[in-house]
């Protein structure tokens, strides 16, 4: 398992280094540069515009650029933020929490609705409560996560008024002030989450349903919940796992839009923020932490999966 | 090859099994139809009762139903089953359970695809302790697993106990699932089902005389499903021969192999590969055809369309009863006192 896991995160080193160099490309490739962005309508002269050019090193060569920057952000540092007057690790650090929340809690509610529903579909294949998850599952992953917490917001927040509409206290200022202003976010970025996951599992679990080892528990007269949740929801947790791999890297887009729509200062907001200011700086460097994170649960992924199947783990 | 068939005869006390008009039903546009259609059959104790017949048939049907685990939709519908005198149709869903894995246990096809991929062996085999001898300690139950592995021939006990099914080769995950009928002790009925059809012939051949071997130490009554004749030959002491859910016949075994009475199973016979066939270039008989669908079952007797002695407005119009034609022998055939007589088309024939 060690072995494993240790071949795992070696693979990671080509990835991150293509992964920083897209996000190099990118961000020079989008038309317009921070000075025309900092300058704003102010009018300037183009001494001064040289001069901020020479300070930012946006003077010199593109390639001659990222050779300079290379070996800098593959240590983490992405230095000054533009705008921000600070380093651009303390302004993401400082954002990274309320990301982090917000994914983080919505995959905990995503997992925890999601795959318990999934496997009584399963169970009940054809019947009513199988028929309510599907029409449910399919009207959750229909619905535009933004929208939905537009409309999250108009009946919890401006009509009954019983959580704050939007923005973010961080932990320290009480469990409830940190909680309440997380809910409606939450569950507009899980609620097409579960949706996915439900009708996963449930195929998944269909599908082991039908094994010959499961029939065999059975006829090795084991309980019906030991015939579920150790001989079929084992198994099915091996594609499962992949799947809640792709739905947390997908919240991670998800949190860029819900972030903006409930004014929540996280990552997302800070990308989509220094995006329109061509902040080059904090935009890598929040890319780069987004795709740090996308590697981290990658791992974990992989790692439940060798978990969940031994013939991964000894091969 | 010399017969495995345990020598103590069956024993004489009431059946351990005894299944009257047990019918297994499936339901269909229009209604429902039978796949296991009103079969009466029972097993003695100590018995090896042979069940034959080509796939299709409700051989493995018949075996779910006694197991208690037709799979739905299907249904176990009317009959009785009498386990040990008791109607097993009548007990509750957890009394069924019960008996399931501790007195009546079942060796699959498919050793492979019937062990769980991701749990250990030894984990699989405990579990059947603990789901039926709940007080023994997991120490206990890891002994007792170890003397069963033995005693089913698997060496490095101790180490098979921690390895994934996928690390062992096929004969000795058979092993294992046959350690695992008798790890509760107490199996007083034993239900093969092709137990050594997806084995390499080598191992077949092991596998098939560990089980008779067993049997006999044992004392249980084995329903031992298969459509290999010659594996019949060497077990069983009576055969059931099924056919399109029915049992067309049931006899001795060397009774059935000298004097089959029904043409179906002289059919089998007759396509059984024999010593002498290819050297005289006769090619194996084949029974054309296929066994008809269940959900819509001919009229007349249901092996009709492929029967050489079939006779128009006799066997067309109903389906024949099943007729006790001696003290221990019955078949399901209007024209069974008719046949002409049975020989096979070379020497050397059967086992």
């Amino acid at each position: 398992m060690l072995r494993y896991t240790l071949r795992r995160v070696l693979e990671f080193i080509p990835t991150i280094f293509i992964a920083v160099t897209l996000i190099f490309v990118i961000t020079r490739l989008v038309p317009g540069s921070p000075i025309t962005a900092l300058i704003g309508n102010q009018s300037v002269d183009a001494a001064k515009i040289d001069a901020m050019a020479q300070q930012l090193g946006l003077d010199r060569p593109v390639w001659e650029q990222y050779i300079e920057w290379l070996p800098r952000v593959v240590t983490g540092n992405f230095g000054q933020s533009m705008f921000f007057s600070a380093p651009v690790v303390d302004v993401i650090l400082d954002r990274f929490p309320v990301t982090f929340s917000l994914t983080f809690l919505a995959l905990i509610v995503t997992i925890a609705i999601g795959i318990p529903i999934g496997i009584l579909s399963a169970m009940r294949r054809g019947g009513i409560f199988d028929y309510f998850g599907n029409v449910l599952s399919s009207l959750g992953m229909a619905l535009p996560p933004f929208w939905l917490g537009f409309m999250l917001m108009l009946v919890f927040a401006v009509g009954l008024q019983w959580v704050p509409a939007s923005g973010y206290r961080p932990i320290e200022f009480g469990f409830w002030n940190w909680f309440s202003r997380l809910l409606l976010p939450v569950a507009a970025l899980s609620v097409s989450q579960i949706g996915l996951v439900v009708r996963m599992t449930r195929s998944t679990m269909i599908e082991v349903l039908g094994t010959e080892y499961v029939g065999m528990a059975r006829t090795k007269g084991l309980r019906e919940r030991t015939v579920i949740l150790k001989h079929a929801l084992r198994n099915a947790m091996i594609q499962i796992v992949t799947v809640i791999g792709l739905v947390f890297a997908l919240g991670l887009g998800g949190s860029v839009i819900i972030e903006n729509v409930f004014a929540l200062p996280g990552l997302g907001e800070l990308i989509t923020t220094a995006a329109v200011r061509r902040d080059y700086p904090t935009l890598e460097g929040g890319i780069f932490y987004l795709t740090l994170v996308a590697l981290a649960i990658n791992l974990v992924v992989d790692l439940a999966y060798a978990y969940f199947n031994p013939r991964i783990r000894y091969s | 090859m010399s017969p495995l068939r345990s020598a103590n005869a069956p024993i004489a006390q009431g059946p351990i099994l005894d299944l009257a008009q047990v019918e297994v039903r499936f339901p269909s546009a229009r209604g429902t139809f039978a796949v296991v259609d009103r079969v009466d059959l029972s097993v003695a104790h100590g018995e090896v009762l042979g069940l034959v017949g080509e796939s299709g048939c409700g051989k493995s049907m018949l075996a779910r139903s006694i197991m208690g685990l037709v799979p739905p939709p299907g249904v176990t519908t009317g009959g009785t089953m009498l386990f040990n005198g008791v109607d097993m149709v009548g007990l509750s869903k957890d009394e069924r359970r019960r008996l399931r894995g501790d007195r009546i246990a079942v060796v699959p096809q498919e050793p492979m695809t019937s062990l769980n991929p991701t749990l250990r062996i030894g984990d699989q085999l405990t579990e059947v302790l603990r789901a039926h001898r709940p007080t023994m300690s997991s120490d206990e139950r890891r002994a007792r697993a170890l003397v069963v592995m033995e005693q089913v021939g698997i060496q490095f006990a101790e180490q098979r106990l921690s390895q994934y099914p996928h690390e062992l080769s096929g004969g000795i995950r058979q092993r294992v699932m046959i350690a695992m009928a008798l790890i509760c002790g107490g199996v007083e009925l034993l239900i093969a089902d092709e137990p050594t059809t997806a084995l390499d012939v080598t191992i077949q051949a092991q596998i098939l005389e560990l089980f008779m071997q067993l049997q006999s130490e044992q004392k249980m009554a084995v329903i031992l499903i298969t459509h290999d004749l010659a594996v019949i030959a060497q077990t069983a002491h009576r055969v059931a021969v099924m056919y399109a859910g029915n049992i067309v016949e049931l006899a001795p075994v060397l009774d059935l192999f000298d004097v089959p009475r029904h043409p179906y199973t002289r059919g089998l016979l007759e396509s059984m590969p024999r010593r002498g066939i290819s050297a005289s270039k006769t090619h194996l008989a084949t029974i054309s055809g296929s066994v008809p669908d269940p959900s819509n079952p001919p009229a007349g007797c249901r092996f009709f369309d492929r029967c050489q002695f079939a006779v128009k407005g006799t066997c067309d119009a109903e389906n024949p009863a099943l007729e006790q034609i001696t003290e221990d022998r019955w078949v399901r055939c209007f024209r069974w006192r008719e046949l002409p007589e049975f020989v096979l088309a070379d020497a050397g024939a059967g086992s």
